[in-house]
């Protein structure tokens, strides 16, 4: 079996470290690493909306803004939202929207801001993970948590979790998946290159298989926050 | 009854029987799920989670504290602590109030806005925020948290359902030492003892 650049097995996650409630001013916030990503999240809200026509009287509005810093690629990224900033946010936003119980909050806005500190390919996946763990420490109504991973193909090999150098090969296909766990619904789904049907639905069994070792891992940071056991410091 | 404490995350399976709702809980397929990071409360024929965070969601009856934000000709804008500002009218007081005042009210009404009855304004004192979901914990059983606090510190607190605490108070920086000790402990079990014998020890 050939072995992968970094030499992961092909369905081996990149090494994922959570720290949740970093920040002091948000509600919730989360950082993550993931590999060579490096994103913090905050969830702010609900609170009102400005401007007021913005508003939905049925439920809450989603603002999720995902942003690259300027030094997180090798090459400087303008801090100007380009286009695909603003697709991304769009999709990650309606994504989030299906997870939280937005119906009992009409007429207000809830605030995602999403910073990538460090890029390394699947940061809109490594993103919405953090967002949503975000918007579960922040105590946020929610059906269930957004795991997400990209899965795909790089050097005729199925593999889980692409990094930048198995993007860059000649025959790469970037399947960026998000479930809605433990229900397990699709709500993201987005893919780069060509790739025929029986790979295209085997790469989302491998996704939906990461998926789930994410939950897990999301389930862990959760529960870490509030350990039941254990002194309580003075 | 399981005596043991457990955390629930949201999306969390919690029993598939038919039972009682409570808060944080929703159901599908026939099955209740957690709809909330928060501790879970379940007895023979009810469920419940309480979460360990969130925001303050009005209740009829709740007393709150609230800040005068601005004054109108015809009223004043009240910060209740949730996503919308409550409208109270000049009208209804004897007193004119000013920006800044603290005060404190029972909701009378929460549907689209928030209405408030029996305003009363609060002395000069110092304003404390914690989450609202932490109010239970400060409070406690009888007031037993509340009583700790107040005789070890010396020191006058009303707590807020929207979680904002009026005190004033001799020992300030013990005080809000011991709040934040309490939120931050708060999913454990025996800190109204803990909290006491920390108290006494500082107090000497």
């Amino acid at each position: 079996m050939t072995t992968r650049l970094d030499n992961r097995k092909v369905d081996e996650l990149r090494k994922i470290k959570i720290e949740l409630g970093v920040s002091k001013n948000a509600e919730g916030s989360c950082y993550l690493e993931w590999g060579k990503n490096i994103v913090i999240a905050t969830v702010n809200g609900p609170k009102p909306v400005f401007p007021r026509h913005l508003a939905d009287p049925q439920k809450a509005v989603v603002d999720y803004k995902y942003r690259m810093a300027c030094f997180s690629v090798s090459e400087r990224k303008s801090p100007v939202p380009g286009k695909r900033d603003k697709e991304i946010s769009l999709v990650s936003g309606n994504a989030l929207e299906s997870a939280i119980m937005v119906e009992q909050f009409p007429n207000t806005l809830i605030d995602v801001n999403v910073l990538i500190l460090s890029a390394d390919a699947g940061t809109r996946v490594a993103a919405l993970t953090a967002a949503s763990l975000a918007a579960a420490d922040a105590g946020l109504p929610m059906r269930g948590m957004i795991s997400a991973v990209a899965a795909g193909r790089a050097n005729e090999q199925l593999v889980l979790d692409l990094t930048k150098d198995e993007e860059d090969t000649a025959d790469a296909v970037d399947m960026a998946c998000a479930f809605l766990m433990p229900q397990k619904e699709i709500v993201l789904l987005q893919m780069d290159g060509f790739v025929k049907k029986e790979d295209c639905s085997k790469i989302l069994e491998n996704a939906l298989i990461g998926a789930e070792k994410i939950y897990d891992i999301q389930k862990k940071a959760l529960l870490e926050k509030y350990p039941l056991e254990g002194e309580i410091q003075l | 009854m399981n005596t043991t404490k457990r955390i629930v995350t949201p999306g969390e399976l919690i029993t598939d029987k038919r039972k009682k709702l409570g808060d944080h809980i929703y159901i599908r397929e026939n099955k209740i799920y957690s709809g909330v990071l928060g501790i879970l409360n379940e007895t023979d024929d009810y469920v419940s989670v309480v979460a360990l965070n969130g925001p303050y969601l009005p209740r009829i009856g709740d007393g709150i504290i609230g800040v005068v934000k601005n004054v109108t000709q015809v009223g004043y804008v009240i910060d209740i602590k949730t996503n919308q500002d409550c409208f109270f009218p000049k009208s209804l007081l004897t007193k004119e109030l000013v920006k800044g005042q603290v005060l404190f009210a029972r909701i009378k009404s929460a549907d689209d806005s928030v209405d408030l009855e029996n305003i009363n304004i609060l002395p000069k004192g110092n304003l404390l925020s914690v989450s609202s979901v932490k109010v239970p914990r400060i409070i406690g059983k009888n007031e037993s948290m509340l009583n700790i606090l107040k005789n070890n510190t010396d020191s006058n607190i009303l707590v807020g359902k929207n979680g904002w605490i009026w005190y004033v108070s001799k020992n300030p920086a013990l005080l809000e030492n011991a709040i934040n000790l309490i939120i931050n402990n708060s999913q454990k079990s025996n800190l109204t003892n803990t909290i006491e014998e920390y108290l006494k020890k500082i107090k000497g």
